[in-house]
């Protein structure tokens, strides 16, 4: 303990003198025939005592005894003045040795601003974090302080805290974001409140590292950006809104007078730079947004990218109302007007293309007019009419001789339309054999729902069945579909056909599909499969056991762990043939609870499970 | 084999491909050459010791992080995000977590100790400055002038 008894009880007694003095009610004392302001001692820091000694024994009356309370009302409060402003101190020296002791106080000093600047690598940071930090204790503040990383987010604050962040993130590429809500009408324009924002930032743009402007009119924007931003590495340009009849903006100047040397990332919605722009050189990132292109603009774009930026390793596509933009000139329904790229525009490093939402003809332009890395992550999604098939989305027979063999995966290639995609898939026998992954997710059509079973039938056998597609697939989704959907009873030997999948996933599937697809039938379908994922479910706990019993080895497990299951005449039905299933995710599986999964940890070695649920999530 | 012993004088004794995940050992072993000689680590307790190279056996065939790696990972955008293994792991207590954090500073591993500070990163994400003291147990020892600049950024803060 720190306090020394007699300390203590020095506290206490001031503490009630305080309590008295505080009154400050002269008539009270006055009554008091005789006032016992008895203060034998006075509180003395230094020694630690009380070094006055004050009897009031003498009796008066009138002034006197005004002018004596006055006095030593005084003499008190400058005592208990004295005495606050030690404990204050002791106090403050005290506290801090405790936090000496306290693990956390261990730590050194560098990790913990490695701490904080993982901290600030947290995809969801926001400013209060940085603040918040800083506001611990001293030791923390100090710390948070000498991390200029902390301090280099700025967004839409108030003027002296940008200030602060300024001074704090020191020489460090600044994050700059500005964001406003959406306009409504009547609200004062955002040119004022962009103005004030940028003026203190302007003068640091030798180190801006990222801008990101969302919801801003470029014409806003343009007047201010007319220098050089050396270290600039991100760019993220975001119009205000898009109606359905509106246009992207074709901006002819371009910002910072092209000084971005640094520039590796470029993200554009709504508005788009001239293809000659020297924004599109030296990027590693391209996403477009709400960017409706002709044949031309794309084509000049695709051109600029294979010449200007070798390195390009993502490319991004996003159309939000594909029926409309670009219709003219690309085709609509699948009637591709325009030909085909003679010579496709090689980008040796690029890993990723994402086209979401345009009309079939205008991906399979795009997938047709690149040569991109052998490597290529494809995700697509797109509507397929009803006059098109999957040819229409995946490239053409020509770009299937190009482009497929190369492809390690096709992420969500959702089949939209009502037509028969598995001719596609048929048409694609021997020229997919690279695909490893495939989901299956369809979205029912209101028009055409008694094709639906068929369609998804075919599509399955198109995968499996006795003549292989798809030689190399390893996984398979299915993504909302019902047994009733699928009729999956006949597929048995096309399913265990499927020569290497050994990851199943249902995502939002029914219970009947999930087991109809696992554990129906003599054959066990998918016989190699060793992962399985259910996803939204509300397989139940006994169909679950049953399941995972059926896919593991007897020899594996604990008999007696099982006696509890309630099935006693369970019999190891795990077929010779049949891969033993090693990994097991639950995610928002309403009616598996921890008994469960205790029970399933024993049948299979690695149980994953988020105790989730998806109802009223 | 690599003979380590701990500061309460427990001897572990280790491949030499899990004991050179930490920069330290290697060096030392490097510096001695081929040597019977038990390493003294004075700074780590054998419990600490014990989860630290089961962080090591775990990772011994992952290349070393050189420091073209590490001066990479500047450019590269970093994530909290920890690798499903390192969560189970690191999934200890309170005072278990900073005695990793400070042994794996002090063995000079950089993965696990980036496992750590990430942990501790994600434990701070989102919280107040009071949940966070109450969480490491620590203590305002702000000035009241001090205090009072704080409740003036956090007025900035929320203004908007």
């Amino acid at each position: 303990m720190f306090w020394k008894p007699s300390f203590a009880r020095l506290l206490s007694r001031i503490n009630t003198l305080r309590a008295r003095a505080s009154l400050n009610h002269y008539a009270s004392f006055q009554s008091l025939r005789r006032p016992d302001f008895a203060i034998t001692s006075i509180f003395d820091p230094g020694s630690y005592n009380f070094i006055s000694v004050v009897h009031s024994s003498t009796r008066k009356t009138g002034s006197d005894v005004l002018d004596k309370i006055d006095e030593r009302h005084e003499l008190l409060k400058r005592t208990v003045a004295a005495f606050d402003e030690f404990a204050r101190q002791e106090g403050l020296e005290n506290r801090a040795e405790r936090d000496h002791s306290t693990r956390a106080f261990r730590i050194p000093t560098e990790v913990y601003i490695q701490i904080f600047e993982w901290l600030r690598c947290h995809y969801r940071f926001r400013i209060k974090d940085a603040m918040s930090v800083s506001h611990v204790s001293r030791r923390w503040r100090d710390v948070a302080l000498g991390t200029p990383t902390l301090w280099t987010r700025i967004s839409t604050i108030r003027k002296e805290l940008i200030e602060v962040f300024l001074i704090r993130s020191k020489t460090a590429p600044l994050e700059i974001i500005f964001w406003t809500k959406s306009k409504i009408e009547g609200e004062p324009d955002i040119g004022p409140a962009l103005s004030d924002f940028l003026a203190p930032l302007l003068p640091h743009l030798f180190r801006w590292g990222s801008l990101s402007m969302s919801r801003v009119e470029p014409h806003f924007l343009a007047p201010h950006l007319l220098s050089p931003a050396p270290q600039l590495r991100a760019l993220t340009l975001s119009r205000h809104e898009w109606q359905r009849d509106d246009c992207h903006e074709l901006l002819s100047a371009t910002p910072f007078i092209g000084g971005l040397p640094c520039l590796r990332e470029l993200s554009l919605a709504g508005v788009f730079f001239s293809p000659s722009s020297p924004l599109y050189a030296g990027l590693t990132k391209l996403h477009f947004r709400h960017v409706s292109f002709s044949v031309t603009l794309l084509s000049l774009l695709l051109r600029t990218l294979s010449e200007s930026s070798p390195r390009l390793e993502e490319l991004h596509f996003y159309w939000k109302f594909l029926d409309y933009y670009g219709a003219p000139s690309w085709g609509v329904s699948g009637q591709i007007l325009i030909g085909q790229t003679q010579n496709p525009f090689p980008l040796p490093s690029l890993r990723e293309i994402v086209i979401k939402g345009a009309i079939a003809a205008v991906a399979r332009w795009i997938l047709s007019s690149i040569y991109p890395s052998p490597s290529v992550r494809l995700e697509i999604s797109t509507a397929v009419g009803n006059d098109e098939g999957l040819r229409g989305v995946l490239p053409s027979y020509s770009d299937v001789l190009n482009t497929l063999p190369f492809l390690s995966s096709i992420d969500h290639l959702h089949v939209l339309g009502p037509s028969y995609p598995h001719r596609e898939l048929l048409s694609l026998h021997g020229k997919a054999g690279g695909i490893q992954l495939l989901t299956i997710h369809f979205t029912p059509n209101p028009y055409t729902k008694s094709n639906y079973p068929d369609a998804r039938r075919d599509i399955l056998r198109s995968i499996g069945g006795t003549q292989t597609y798809f030689p190399s697939l390893e996984g398979l989704t299915f993504c909302d579909i019902t047994t009733r959907q699928f009729h999956p009873g006949g597929l048995t030997q096309v399913i265990a056909n499927m020569p290497r999948v050994d990851q199943l996933a249902f995502h939002s599937c029914s219970r009947s599909l999930v087991e109809a697809l696992t554990i129906n039938g003599t054959q066990k379908p998918f016989p190699h499969m060793t992962s399985l994922h259910i996803h939204r479910s509300f397989i139940t706990a006994e169909t679950l056991i049953k399941l995972v019993k059926s896919r593991v080895n007897v020899d594996d497990v604990h008999i007696d762990s099982w006696t509890a299951l309630q099935e006693s005449n369970f019999r190891a039905a795990c077929i010779d043939s049949c891969a033993s299933l090693d990994t097991l995710i639950l995610s928002q599986c309403d009616k598996i609870d921890t008994s469960t999964v205790a029970v399933l940890k024993k049948l299979v070695r690695d149980v994953q499970w988020d105790d989730s649920r998806h109802i009223g999530s | 084999m690599v003979n380590l012993v701990t500061s309460d004088n427990e001897s572990f004794t280790v491949e030499k491909a899990v004991a050179s995940r930490s920069v330290l050992i290697k060096n030392m072993l490097e510096d001695v050459g081929e040597s019977d000689q038990p390493i003294p680590l004075p700074n780590v307790t054998a419990s600490v010791l014990k989860k630290v190279l089961e962080y090591c056996d775990h990772h011994k065939n992952e290349p070393m992080p050189t420091s073209e790696d590490l001066a990479a990972e500047d450019t590269r955008k970093r994530t909290t995000d920890i690798g499903e293994w390192d969560q189970k792991f690191i999934q200890v207590d309170q005072e278990m977590l900073f005695e990793i954090i400070l042994a794996a500073n002090y063995l000079d591993i950089k993965p696990l100790l980036d496992v750590g500070c990430k942990t501790v990163a994600n434990m701070i994400k989102g919280k107040t400055p009071e949940e966070i003291r109450k969480l490491f147990n620590i203590v305002n020892d702000f000035t009241p002038e001090e205090e009072a600049q704080i409740k003036k950024e956090n007025e900035w803060a929320e203004d908007r």
